[in-house]
Protein backbone atom coordinates (compact mmCIF):
# COMPACT_ATOMS: atom_id res chain seq x y z
CA UNK A 1 0.00 0.00 0.00
CA UNK A 2 2.94 2.45 0.77
CA UNK A 3 5.75 3.65 -1.83
CA UNK A 4 8.34 3.93 0.22
CA UNK A 5 10.35 4.77 -3.09
CA UNK A 6 8.72 8.15 -3.14
CA UNK A 7 10.98 9.13 -0.35
CA UNK A 8 13.99 7.54 -1.22
CA UNK A 9 13.11 9.43 -5.01
CA UNK A 10 12.78 12.90 -2.91
CA UNK A 11 15.40 12.23 -0.30
CA UNK A 12 17.13 15.87 -1.32
CA UNK A 13 14.59 17.34 -0.69
CA UNK A 14 13.52 16.18 2.55
CA UNK A 15 17.23 17.05 3.57
CA UNK A 16 16.73 20.40 2.76
CA UNK A 17 13.93 20.98 4.51
CA UNK A 18 15.61 19.59 7.46
CA UNK A 19 18.42 22.18 6.98
CA UNK A 20 16.46 24.41 7.15
CA UNK A 21 14.44 23.78 10.14
CA UNK A 22 16.95 23.25 12.03
CA UNK A 23 18.86 26.43 11.10
CA UNK A 24 15.34 27.99 12.53
CA UNK A 25 15.14 25.87 15.10
CA UNK A 26 18.88 27.00 16.41
CA UNK A 27 18.66 30.38 15.55
CA UNK A 28 15.24 30.84 17.05
CA UNK A 29 16.39 29.15 20.36
CA UNK A 30 19.52 30.74 20.61
CA UNK A 31 17.59 34.60 20.18
CA UNK A 32 14.46 33.12 22.45
CA UNK A 33 16.62 32.32 25.25
CA UNK A 34 18.85 35.76 25.04
CA UNK A 35 15.61 37.38 25.20
CA UNK A 36 13.67 35.49 27.48
CA UNK A 37 16.66 35.81 29.72
CA UNK A 38 16.16 39.47 29.38
CA UNK A 39 12.50 39.36 29.96
CA UNK A 40 12.50 37.05 33.30
CA UNK A 41 15.37 39.52 35.03
CA UNK A 42 13.08 42.43 33.73
CA UNK A 43 10.33 40.51 35.58
CA UNK A 44 12.30 40.15 38.42
CA UNK A 45 13.36 43.42 38.46
CA UNK A 46 12.84 45.59 41.57
CA UNK A 47 11.63 48.57 39.81
CA UNK A 48 8.25 48.25 38.93
CA UNK A 49 7.62 49.75 35.87
CA UNK A 50 10.60 47.48 34.05
CA UNK A 51 8.42 44.28 35.92
CA UNK A 52 5.71 45.34 34.05
CA UNK A 53 7.22 45.64 30.61
CA UNK A 54 8.50 42.05 31.08
CA UNK A 55 4.77 40.88 32.07
CA UNK A 56 3.73 42.71 29.19
CA UNK A 57 6.05 40.99 26.66
CA UNK A 58 4.88 37.54 27.99
CA UNK A 59 1.72 38.14 28.21
CA UNK A 60 1.94 39.81 24.84
CA UNK A 61 3.58 37.06 22.62
CA UNK A 62 2.03 33.93 24.75
CA UNK A 63 -1.35 34.48 24.41
CA UNK A 64 -1.65 35.04 20.93
CA UNK A 65 -1.31 32.35 18.32
CA UNK A 66 2.45 31.64 16.57
CA UNK A 67 0.51 31.43 13.12
CA UNK A 68 -1.24 34.74 13.56
CA UNK A 69 2.66 36.51 14.63
CA UNK A 70 3.80 34.95 11.75
CA UNK A 71 1.45 36.69 9.36
CA UNK A 72 1.70 39.63 11.26
CA UNK A 73 5.54 40.10 10.99
CA UNK A 74 5.30 39.73 7.35
CA UNK A 75 2.75 41.33 6.58
CA UNK A 76 1.86 44.35 9.13
CA UNK A 77 5.30 45.71 8.70
CA UNK A 78 4.98 46.44 4.87
CA UNK A 79 0.99 47.60 5.62
CA UNK A 80 1.75 49.96 8.09
CA UNK A 81 5.14 51.28 8.07
CA UNK A 82 6.06 50.83 4.82
CA UNK A 83 8.95 48.77 5.88
CA UNK A 84 9.38 45.35 3.60
CA UNK A 85 10.62 42.73 5.52
CA UNK A 86 11.64 39.32 3.65
CA UNK A 87 9.79 36.01 4.89
CA UNK A 88 13.22 34.76 7.07
CA UNK A 89 13.60 37.61 8.81
CA UNK A 90 9.40 37.80 9.73
CA UNK A 91 9.58 34.02 10.20
CA UNK A 92 12.86 34.48 12.44
CA UNK A 93 11.33 37.30 14.22
CA UNK A 94 8.22 35.85 15.06
CA UNK A 95 9.67 32.38 16.28
CA UNK A 96 12.43 34.34 18.54
CA UNK A 97 9.84 36.60 20.06
CA UNK A 98 6.97 33.78 20.89
CA UNK A 99 9.50 31.55 21.83
CA UNK A 100 11.02 34.19 24.11
CA UNK A 101 7.93 34.48 25.97
CA UNK A 102 7.82 31.10 26.55
CA UNK A 103 11.66 31.03 28.11
CA UNK A 104 11.13 33.84 30.20
CA UNK A 105 8.66 31.81 32.05
CA UNK A 106 10.64 29.25 32.52
CA UNK A 107 13.66 31.15 33.40
CA UNK A 108 11.77 33.23 35.84
CA UNK A 109 10.20 30.57 37.50
CA UNK A 110 13.57 28.75 37.82
CA UNK A 111 15.06 31.37 39.89
CA UNK A 112 12.58 31.98 41.87
CA UNK A 113 12.02 28.41 43.20
CA UNK A 114 15.87 29.23 44.86
CA UNK A 115 15.92 30.02 48.41
CA UNK A 116 16.07 34.23 48.79
CA UNK A 117 18.72 33.17 51.48
CA UNK A 118 21.07 32.29 48.39
CA UNK A 119 21.05 36.14 47.10
CA UNK A 120 21.22 37.16 50.52
CA UNK A 121 24.34 35.65 51.30
CA UNK A 122 25.56 36.54 48.04
CA UNK A 123 25.39 40.12 48.64
CA UNK A 124 26.13 39.59 52.54
CA UNK A 125 29.35 38.75 50.82
CA UNK A 126 29.70 42.03 48.83
CA UNK A 127 28.34 40.88 45.21
CA UNK A 128 26.26 43.02 43.64
CA UNK A 129 23.10 42.05 42.13
CA UNK A 130 24.48 41.14 38.79
CA UNK A 131 27.73 39.11 40.23
CA UNK A 132 24.99 37.09 42.57
CA UNK A 133 22.89 36.65 39.74
CA UNK A 134 25.77 35.44 37.74
CA UNK A 135 27.80 33.54 40.25
CA UNK A 136 25.62 32.26 42.54
CA UNK A 137 21.90 32.25 41.41
CA UNK A 138 21.35 31.33 37.55
CA UNK A 139 24.34 28.48 37.41
CA UNK A 140 21.95 26.81 40.35
CA UNK A 141 18.78 27.75 38.97
CA UNK A 142 19.67 26.69 35.03
CA UNK A 143 20.27 22.99 36.24
CA UNK A 144 15.99 23.11 37.39
CA UNK A 145 15.51 24.74 34.09
CA UNK A 146 17.15 21.64 32.16
CA UNK A 147 13.82 19.50 31.31
CA UNK A 148 11.50 22.55 30.81
CA UNK A 149 13.76 24.36 28.79
CA UNK A 150 14.59 21.12 26.69
CA UNK A 151 10.56 20.79 26.39
CA UNK A 152 10.35 24.41 25.17
CA UNK A 153 13.16 24.17 22.60
CA UNK A 154 11.55 20.47 21.50
CA UNK A 155 7.98 22.56 20.60
CA UNK A 156 10.00 25.44 19.15
CA UNK A 157 11.05 23.05 16.89
CA UNK A 158 8.01 21.74 15.60
CA UNK A 159 6.84 25.19 15.88
CA UNK A 160 8.97 25.50 13.11
CA UNK A 161 6.51 23.88 10.99
CA UNK A 162 4.43 26.91 10.83
CA UNK A 163 7.01 29.08 8.85
CA UNK A 164 5.54 27.03 6.06
CA UNK A 165 2.84 29.43 5.56
CA UNK A 166 4.98 31.90 4.67
CA UNK A 167 6.59 29.20 2.01
CA UNK A 168 9.67 28.87 4.17
CA UNK A 169 10.74 25.47 2.53
CA UNK A 170 11.05 23.74 6.07
CA UNK A 171 10.12 19.99 6.59
CA UNK A 172 6.71 20.58 6.35
CA UNK A 173 6.82 23.11 2.88
CA UNK A 174 9.06 20.00 1.29
CA UNK A 175 6.30 17.62 2.32
CA UNK A 176 3.49 19.81 0.91
CA UNK A 177 5.33 19.85 -2.12
CA UNK A 178 6.29 16.76 -3.08
CA UNK A 179 3.23 15.43 -2.38
CA UNK A 180 2.10 18.36 -4.95
CA UNK A 181 3.96 16.31 -7.64
CA UNK A 182 3.39 12.51 -6.32
CA UNK A 183 0.22 12.33 -4.67
CA UNK A 184 1.37 10.38 -2.16
CA UNK A 185 0.47 12.42 1.41
CA UNK A 186 0.62 9.35 3.23
CA UNK A 187 4.20 8.39 3.12
CA UNK A 188 5.69 11.87 2.88
CA UNK A 189 4.00 13.16 6.07
CA UNK A 190 4.97 9.96 8.12
CA UNK A 191 8.32 10.30 6.85
CA UNK A 192 8.48 13.75 8.16
CA UNK A 193 7.27 12.58 11.59
CA UNK A 194 10.05 10.00 11.70
CA UNK A 195 12.67 12.56 10.72
CA UNK A 196 11.21 14.72 13.76
CA UNK A 197 11.26 11.72 16.35
CA UNK A 198 15.18 10.77 15.19
CA UNK A 199 15.88 14.51 15.55
CA UNK A 200 14.19 14.82 19.34
CA UNK A 201 14.68 11.80 20.70
CA UNK A 202 18.38 11.64 21.12
CA UNK A 203 18.23 15.42 21.83
CA UNK A 204 15.92 14.52 24.49
CA UNK A 205 18.15 11.54 25.93
CA UNK A 206 21.03 14.02 25.94
CA UNK A 207 19.09 16.61 27.86
CA UNK A 208 18.25 13.74 30.22
CA UNK A 209 22.20 12.78 30.67
CA UNK A 210 22.93 16.88 31.04
CA UNK A 211 19.94 17.00 33.61
CA UNK A 212 21.19 13.65 35.47
CA UNK A 213 25.00 14.92 35.20
CA UNK A 214 24.24 18.31 36.58
CA UNK A 215 22.97 17.22 39.83
CA UNK B 1 -8.41 29.24 -7.35
CA UNK B 2 -9.01 28.11 -3.82
CA UNK B 3 -9.39 30.42 -0.54
CA UNK B 4 -8.71 29.37 2.16
CA UNK B 5 -9.54 30.10 5.83
CA UNK B 6 -5.88 32.24 5.92
CA UNK B 7 -7.86 34.59 2.96
CA UNK B 8 -10.42 35.21 5.32
CA UNK B 9 -8.07 36.15 8.09
CA UNK B 10 -5.77 37.72 5.57
CA UNK B 11 -8.89 39.69 3.39
CA UNK B 12 -10.31 40.84 7.25
CA UNK B 13 -6.34 42.13 7.90
CA UNK B 14 -6.12 43.11 4.86
CA UNK B 15 -10.09 45.22 5.04
CA UNK B 16 -8.89 46.65 8.31
CA UNK B 17 -5.68 48.17 6.91
CA UNK B 18 -7.35 49.77 4.15
CA UNK B 19 -9.53 51.50 6.37
CA UNK B 20 -6.66 53.23 8.28
CA UNK B 21 -4.84 53.59 4.93
CA UNK B 22 -7.80 55.45 3.61
CA UNK B 23 -8.16 57.77 6.90
CA UNK B 24 -4.58 59.01 6.36
CA UNK B 25 -4.55 59.74 2.49
CA UNK B 26 -4.69 63.04 1.39
CA UNK B 27 -7.51 63.85 -1.18
CA UNK B 28 -5.25 65.58 -3.87
CA UNK B 29 -5.75 63.95 -7.45
CA UNK B 30 -3.04 61.43 -8.44
CA UNK B 31 -1.34 60.36 -11.56
CA UNK B 32 -2.86 57.86 -13.11
CA UNK B 33 0.28 56.05 -14.25
CA UNK B 34 2.12 56.03 -10.54
CA UNK B 35 2.03 52.24 -10.74
CA UNK B 36 2.69 51.65 -14.04
CA UNK B 37 5.83 53.94 -13.52
CA UNK B 38 6.70 52.37 -10.50
CA UNK B 39 6.82 48.74 -12.04
CA UNK B 40 9.07 50.07 -14.83
CA UNK B 41 10.94 52.05 -12.62
CA UNK B 42 11.51 49.03 -10.18
CA UNK B 43 12.50 46.96 -13.02
CA UNK B 44 10.57 43.86 -11.69
CA UNK B 45 7.24 42.59 -11.94
CA UNK B 46 6.73 40.89 -8.98
CA UNK B 47 4.45 37.82 -9.75
CA UNK B 48 2.91 35.48 -7.27
CA UNK B 49 3.86 31.49 -7.63
CA UNK B 50 2.47 28.66 -5.66
CA UNK B 51 3.25 24.96 -5.85
CA UNK B 52 0.47 22.05 -5.87
CA UNK B 53 -1.38 24.63 -8.53
CA UNK B 54 0.75 22.73 -11.60
CA UNK B 55 0.07 23.10 -14.86
CA UNK B 56 -0.75 26.74 -14.07
CA UNK B 57 2.89 27.16 -11.76
CA UNK B 58 5.32 24.92 -12.10
CA UNK B 59 8.41 24.91 -10.07
CA UNK B 60 11.33 22.55 -11.48
CA UNK B 61 12.04 19.70 -9.41
CA UNK B 62 15.87 20.19 -9.35
CA UNK B 63 16.58 23.74 -10.23
CA UNK B 64 14.03 25.44 -7.99
CA UNK B 65 13.23 27.14 -11.50
CA UNK B 66 9.28 28.50 -12.08
CA UNK B 67 7.01 27.64 -14.93
CA UNK B 68 3.78 27.09 -15.85
CA UNK B 69 1.46 29.00 -18.06
CA UNK B 70 0.81 31.82 -15.63
CA UNK B 71 4.71 32.69 -16.22
CA UNK B 72 4.27 32.42 -19.91
CA UNK B 73 1.83 35.06 -19.62
CA UNK B 74 4.33 36.61 -16.97
CA UNK B 75 7.23 36.83 -18.87
CA UNK B 76 5.10 38.33 -21.67
CA UNK B 77 4.01 41.18 -19.99
CA UNK B 78 7.19 42.27 -18.20
CA UNK B 79 8.85 41.55 -21.96
CA UNK B 80 6.20 44.24 -22.98
CA UNK B 81 7.55 46.45 -20.09
CA UNK B 82 11.14 46.08 -20.24
CA UNK B 83 11.40 44.35 -16.56
CA UNK B 84 12.13 40.96 -15.15
CA UNK B 85 9.56 38.42 -13.72
CA UNK B 86 10.47 37.63 -10.16
CA UNK B 87 8.75 35.42 -8.40
CA UNK B 88 7.38 35.57 -4.85
CA UNK B 89 6.10 32.18 -3.64
CA UNK B 90 3.20 32.64 -1.54
CA UNK B 91 -0.13 30.87 -0.87
CA UNK B 92 -3.72 31.77 -2.43
CA UNK B 93 -4.69 32.58 1.26
CA UNK B 94 -2.19 35.03 1.45
CA UNK B 95 -2.89 36.40 -1.77
CA UNK B 96 -5.22 39.64 -0.45
CA UNK B 97 -2.26 40.51 2.19
CA UNK B 98 0.49 40.14 -0.43
CA UNK B 99 -1.03 42.63 -2.56
CA UNK B 100 -2.07 45.13 0.24
CA UNK B 101 1.54 44.70 1.62
CA UNK B 102 2.71 45.78 -1.79
CA UNK B 103 4.63 42.01 -1.99
CA UNK B 104 3.85 41.60 -6.10
CA UNK B 105 2.33 43.68 -9.12
CA UNK B 106 0.07 41.05 -10.53
CA UNK B 107 -2.06 37.61 -10.18
CA UNK B 108 -3.21 35.42 -12.73
CA UNK B 109 -6.31 33.02 -12.65
CA UNK B 110 -8.29 35.05 -10.25
CA UNK B 111 -12.31 33.43 -10.31
CA UNK B 112 -14.69 35.99 -9.69
CA UNK B 113 -15.10 36.79 -5.70
CA UNK B 114 -16.90 39.93 -4.57
CA UNK B 115 -15.46 39.47 -1.56
CA UNK B 116 -11.65 39.78 -2.20
CA UNK B 117 -12.82 42.32 -5.22
CA UNK B 118 -13.22 44.52 -2.00
CA UNK B 119 -9.89 44.54 -1.15
CA UNK B 120 -7.95 43.85 -4.67
CA UNK B 121 -8.94 45.03 -7.94
CA UNK B 122 -9.74 42.50 -10.81
CA UNK B 123 -9.38 43.21 -14.54
CA UNK B 124 -12.52 43.60 -16.26
CA UNK B 125 -11.57 41.19 -19.10
CA UNK B 126 -11.12 37.50 -18.58
CA UNK B 127 -7.76 35.99 -20.06
CA UNK B 128 -9.22 32.91 -20.47
CA UNK B 129 -12.03 31.02 -19.61
CA UNK B 130 -12.59 27.62 -17.57
CA UNK B 131 -15.05 25.45 -16.46
CA UNK B 132 -16.44 23.58 -13.51
CA UNK B 133 -15.72 19.38 -14.09
CA UNK B 134 -15.10 16.50 -11.79
CA UNK B 135 -12.63 13.64 -11.66
CA UNK B 136 -14.28 10.89 -10.69
CA UNK B 137 -13.33 7.10 -10.55
CA UNK B 138 -13.29 5.37 -13.45
CA UNK B 139 -16.83 3.79 -14.46
CA UNK B 140 -19.03 6.87 -13.04
CA UNK B 141 -21.77 7.63 -15.06
CA UNK B 142 -23.25 10.36 -13.44
CA UNK B 143 -22.96 13.11 -15.97
CA UNK B 144 -24.82 16.20 -15.17
CA UNK B 145 -25.06 18.60 -11.97
CA UNK B 146 -28.89 17.29 -10.83
CA UNK B 147 -27.74 13.54 -10.78
CA UNK B 148 -24.61 14.02 -8.60
CA UNK B 149 -27.11 15.63 -6.18
CA UNK B 150 -27.90 12.56 -4.54
CA UNK B 151 -27.20 11.37 -1.06
CA UNK B 152 -25.58 8.70 -2.63
CA UNK B 153 -22.92 10.77 -4.46
CA UNK B 154 -19.32 11.38 -2.51
CA UNK B 155 -17.86 14.47 -3.96
CA UNK B 156 -14.36 16.37 -2.65
CA UNK B 157 -13.74 20.13 -2.35
CA UNK B 158 -10.83 21.73 -1.36
CA UNK B 159 -12.10 23.89 1.62
CA UNK B 160 -13.21 27.35 0.79
CA UNK B 161 -12.34 27.09 -2.43
CA UNK B 162 -14.70 28.21 -5.21
CA UNK B 163 -15.32 24.88 -5.84
CA UNK B 164 -17.00 24.36 -2.28
CA UNK B 165 -18.98 27.39 -3.44
CA UNK B 166 -20.22 25.16 -6.95
CA UNK B 167 -20.38 21.90 -4.94
CA UNK B 168 -22.49 23.18 -1.97
CA UNK B 169 -24.86 25.30 -4.66
CA UNK B 170 -25.57 22.80 -7.14
CA UNK B 171 -25.37 19.22 -5.16
CA UNK B 172 -26.71 20.23 -1.72
CA UNK B 173 -27.90 17.03 -1.54
CA UNK B 174 -24.69 14.39 -1.94
CA UNK B 175 -22.01 13.88 0.35
CA UNK B 176 -19.68 16.53 0.02
CA UNK B 177 -16.52 15.68 1.63
CA UNK B 178 -13.97 18.88 2.07
CA UNK B 179 -10.46 18.75 2.47
CA UNK B 180 -7.39 20.99 2.76
CA UNK B 181 -5.88 20.84 -0.35
CA UNK B 182 -5.33 18.60 -3.74
CA UNK B 183 -3.28 15.84 -2.54
CA UNK B 184 -5.81 14.93 0.25
CA UNK B 185 -8.77 14.65 -1.95
CA UNK B 186 -7.09 12.45 -4.77
CA UNK B 187 -6.18 10.49 -0.87
CA UNK B 188 -10.13 10.38 -0.63
CA UNK B 189 -10.65 8.87 -3.60
CA UNK B 190 -8.04 6.83 -3.55
CA UNK B 191 -9.11 5.51 -0.10
CA UNK B 192 -12.16 4.90 -2.04
CA UNK B 193 -14.55 7.16 0.39
CA UNK B 194 -15.59 9.87 -2.72
CA UNK B 195 -16.79 9.17 -6.06
CA UNK B 196 -15.60 12.44 -7.95
CA UNK B 197 -13.48 15.58 -6.97
CA UNK B 198 -14.79 18.75 -7.95
CA UNK B 199 -12.16 20.84 -9.79
CA UNK B 200 -11.80 23.71 -12.49
CA UNK B 201 -11.35 22.13 -15.91
CA UNK B 202 -7.36 23.15 -16.23
CA UNK B 203 -6.57 21.53 -12.86
CA UNK B 204 -8.68 18.35 -13.67
CA UNK B 205 -6.66 17.89 -16.85
CA UNK B 206 -3.85 17.51 -14.16
CA UNK B 207 -5.23 15.64 -11.63
CA UNK B 208 -6.98 12.84 -14.31
CA UNK B 209 -3.68 12.20 -15.85
CA UNK B 210 -1.89 11.71 -12.31
CA UNK B 211 -4.41 9.51 -10.84
CA UNK B 212 -6.29 7.81 -13.90
CA UNK B 213 -9.22 9.49 -12.80
CA UNK B 214 -11.95 10.20 -15.59
CA UNK B 215 -12.93 14.03 -16.43
CA UNK B 216 -16.40 14.25 -16.71
CA UNK B 217 -18.00 18.02 -17.25
CA UNK B 218 -21.34 17.99 -15.33
CA UNK B 219 -24.23 19.49 -17.82
CA UNK B 220 -25.56 22.58 -17.88
CA UNK B 221 -21.34 23.46 -18.37
CA UNK B 222 -20.54 26.23 -15.86
CA UNK B 223 -18.12 28.57 -17.44
CA UNK B 224 -15.37 30.27 -14.90
CA UNK B 225 -13.84 33.21 -16.10
CA UNK B 226 -10.22 32.96 -15.01
CA UNK B 227 -9.02 37.53 -14.72
CA UNK B 228 -6.01 39.38 -13.81
CA UNK B 229 -5.98 40.69 -10.43
CA UNK B 230 -3.83 43.87 -8.71
CA UNK B 231 -3.07 46.34 -6.13
CA UNK B 232 -6.33 48.61 -5.25
CA UNK B 233 -4.30 51.27 -4.65
CA UNK B 234 -4.11 55.25 -6.11
CA UNK B 235 -2.70 55.79 -9.20
CA UNK B 236 -2.93 52.00 -10.97
CA UNK B 237 -5.57 53.31 -14.00
CA UNK B 238 -3.24 53.98 -16.29
CA UNK B 239 -1.60 49.79 -15.34
CA UNK B 240 -5.38 48.62 -15.54
CA UNK B 241 -5.82 50.28 -19.26
CA UNK B 242 -2.96 48.71 -20.33
CA UNK B 243 -3.32 45.43 -18.54
CA UNK B 244 -6.73 45.55 -20.38
CA UNK B 245 -5.25 46.67 -23.48
CA UNK B 246 -2.67 43.52 -23.02
CA UNK B 247 -5.77 41.02 -22.46
CA UNK B 248 -7.49 42.02 -25.36
CA UNK B 249 -4.93 41.28 -27.77
CA UNK B 250 -3.93 38.11 -26.22
CA UNK B 251 -7.77 37.04 -26.96
CA UNK B 252 -8.41 38.65 -30.29
CA UNK B 253 -5.48 36.46 -31.87
CA UNK B 254 -6.03 33.84 -29.68
CA UNK B 255 -2.36 33.77 -27.95
CA UNK B 256 -3.79 32.79 -24.36
CA UNK B 257 -5.23 30.01 -25.74
CA UNK B 258 -1.91 29.19 -27.61
CA UNK B 259 -0.09 29.51 -24.40
CA UNK B 260 -2.54 27.43 -22.40
CA UNK B 261 -1.90 24.81 -25.57
CA UNK B 262 2.03 24.72 -25.68
CA UNK B 263 1.70 24.70 -21.74
CA UNK B 264 -0.06 21.56 -21.40
CA UNK B 265 2.17 20.19 -24.39
CA UNK B 266 4.82 20.41 -23.09
CA UNK B 267 3.88 18.79 -19.45
CA UNK B 268 2.70 15.78 -21.42
CA UNK B 269 -1.10 16.24 -21.51
CA UNK B 270 -3.23 15.98 -24.41
CA UNK B 271 -5.49 18.54 -24.69
CA UNK B 272 -8.48 16.25 -26.84
CA UNK B 273 -9.12 14.75 -23.83
CA UNK B 274 -11.08 17.83 -22.90
CA UNK B 275 -14.57 17.26 -23.76
CA UNK B 276 -16.36 18.81 -27.15
CA UNK B 277 -18.32 21.16 -25.89
CA UNK B 278 -15.82 22.85 -23.87
CA UNK B 279 -13.71 25.71 -25.59
CA UNK B 280 -11.72 28.48 -23.92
Amino acid sequence: MFDWSIITQNADLILKGLGITLYYTVVTTALGLAIGLLVALAQLARISAISWIGLLFVEFFRNVPLLVWLLWSYYALPIFLDINISKQLAGITALSLYGAAYYAEILRAGIQTLDPGQTDAARALGMSTTQSMRRIILPQAFRRMIPPLAGQTIIQMKNTTLLSVLTIPDLLYQAGYIASFTYRPMEVYTAIGVVFLIILIPSNYLARKLEAHSQ
Amino acid sequence: MKFSFMNKLASAFAAVMLLTASLVQPAAATDPNLVLDRIRDSGELRVPVMIGEEPGYIRDRDSGEWGGFYMDWANDIAGILGVEVVPVETTWGNLAADFQAKKIDIAFGLNPNPKRGLVVDYLSVPLFTDAWAIVAKPGFDKKNWADLNDPSVSLVVQKGGTMQVVAEALTPKANIVVVEDRPLGVLEMQAGRADAMVLAIFDAVQVAKQTGGEIILPAPMLLNPATIGYAREEGNEGYENWLTNWVNQQRALGLAQGKLHKSFEAHGIDLSILPPEFSF
